[in-house]
């Protein structure tokens, strides 16, 4: 259904493709350009900081691959009365919102991380073992059920505010912390950013992991917040379709 | 008195939508606080000196500077005007397009930057920051042109851009294409100076750099008079070029829009 969707709108297709190589080159030239002049960022050294920044593109691509597109819709269904379609259907609605639609064009962006991942480990040199990339995939993994919780917590108030179409944007640029160290946030001793600290995790950990460096206290927040931000989206989400009046 | 009631009609749609409002701040306070935190943890290589005070004031005046000085009409236009066809409604009143669209964004800047202007202030407080402001008698009439004329460029440069969609009719890859450049050339990243050459020399001949990094280190008293006058005639100058090319644009496009929609 979605590759036909590509098909029939060809044109659209290709400027995804051409944002999402254009947002995936400037994670790198942000990262090549922040590190230029650094020896280390919060114990980070520049290959770290590299293939961190790197890790977030891939990271972020799949997330962007399978559910942003859902996501980014949910404020115009809500907004005009659509999600009824959705809510009738025999299959579970937060699957359904997240996942009916999916942004292949991003394929460009995964490879672009993968592939960058890979260059920067050969060309400088790291000492990755095999252990350690099932290791990074285990841990992404939880790490998208983190962004995904997220996106679905926020994305949920929509049912209140439906004219806040620019609610994804937001979600967008609040991704971004996690192209960022976790000890950035730990360090400021701030209680309010602490909460940002299990999206920070969503790239740190997996890319410690590649080096088979694991700290068990971010891998248990990384592991608990997965499973009860998770649980909690989903209250919310029941929660918030009490309020669901069906005529936009 | 039409412009005045245009800009009151506008301020009134803001108000209604609040939330909205508040989330195009929060987007750039975001990404400005994590860049001063991230410096506050940065250990230098030999010899490289930057003072984190410096940076510290530079990433907030690009956060007021940002809400104020960038102008985001191009997905009104390119989208809502000339793709679905809503420009005949401008086209039948007796008011030019160009500042039409100008008197309409407007307020959204100023009401942003004044909640910046609270919200980084609020901040800095909270935070300690000591930002350093140098706006002199002499420099200030100049400083105050160098912003009209930063809003004035990014304005045209936007449009312009949306102006594509007469002839493209999906222009969101390249409208984010180009969004990714100006952030990187106007100095959105890092003061340029701290860029590398190559980087460097292509910000100085490219217009972002007029939008972004001068206006934001002219208030911060890095220039003489004379330096801020030659600022203020490159800005002209590239306002006068772009100008002239969104004016081909709007008169070759408006013979392809059908008024009908794409």
């Amino acid at each position: 259904m979605n590759i036909a969707h590509i098909l029939a709108y060809r044109v659209s297709a290709i400027n995804g493709a051409m944002a999402s190589t254009g947002w995936g080159l400037f994670q790198l030239a942000w990262v090549f350009m922040l590190t230029d002049r650094v020896q280390e960022v919060y114990g980070w050294s520049r290959d770290e900081l590299v293939l961190l920044a790197m890790g977030y593109i891939l990271v972020i691509g799949i997330f962007h691959f399978f559910f942003s597109r859902g996501f980014e819709d949910f404020s115009y269904v809500v907004n005009r009365g659509e999600l009824d379609t959705y809510l009738l259907r025999p299959i579970d609605t937060q699957f359904l919102v997240s996942t009916l639609r999916i942004r292949i064009t991003n394929i460009v962006r995964i490879s672009l991380g993968l592939g960058s991942m890979i260059w920067w480990i050969t060309y400088r040199q790291l000492p990755v073992t095999f252990e350690g990339v099932i290791m990074f995939v285990i841990l992404a993994l939880i790490g998208i059920v983190v962004i995904f919780s997220f996106w679905f917590f926020f994305s949920s108030l929509l049912i209140w505010y439906p004219n806040l179409n620019n609610l994804s944007d937001f979600l967008y640029t609040f991704n971004g912390f996690a192209r960022f160290p976790v000890e950035m946030m730990l360090r400021t001793g701030n209680i309010i950013l602490y909460l940002l600290v299990p999206l920070m995790l969503v790239v740190t950990v997996p890319v410690k992991a590649l080096f088979w460096e694991f700290n068990p206290t971010y891998i248990f927040i990384l592991c608990i917040s997965a499973a009860s931000l998770f649980v909690l989206s989903r209250m919310f989400w029941k929660f918030a379709l009490r309020s669901y009046t069906s005529v936009g | 008195m039409k412009w005045f009631r245009i800009i009151g009609l506008q301020f009134e749609e803001i108000l209604e939508y609040k939330l909205k409002s508040l989330v195009w701040l929060l987007l750039p306070v975001m990404n400005n606080l994590t860049l001063i935190l991230f410096w506050t943890g940065a250990v230098f290589q030999k010899g490289e000196q930057t003072p984190l005070n410096s940076l510290t004031t530079y990433y907030f005046l690009m956060t007021i500077c940002g809400l104020f000085l960038s102008s985001h009409v191009e997905y009104e236009v390119s989208e809502l005007h000339i793709k679905r066809g809503g420009l005949i409604n401008y086209l039948l009143k007796p008011i030019s397009y160009y500042w039409m669209q100008l008197f309409e964004e407007l307020p959204h800047r100023v009401l942003q930057a004044f909640y910046a202007v609270l919200i980084v202030g609020c901040i800095a407080v909270v935070t300690k920051s000591n930002l350093t402001l140098i706006i002199r008698p002499e420099t200030f009439p100049l400083i105050v042109s160098i912003f009209i004329m930063g809003y004035l460029l990014s304005y045209t440069i936007k449009l312009s851009l949306a102006f594509l969609a007469f002839w493209i009719k999906e222009i969101g890859g390249i409208s984010e294409l180009f969004m990714i450049v100006s952030i990187i050339f106007s100095g959105g990243l890092l003061p340029i100076p701290l860029y590398p050459e190559v980087l460097k020399n292509i910000a100085h001949s490219l217009p972002f750099i007029y939008v972004g990094y001068f206006p934001v280190t002219s208030i911060q008293g890095l220039y003489s008079v004379e330096a801020l006058l030659h600022i203020l005639g490159m800005q002209i100058v590239w306002y006068m070029g772009i100008l002239a090319v969104n004016r081909i644009m709007w008169v070759y496009g408006l013979r392809q829009f059908t008024a009908v929609g794409q």
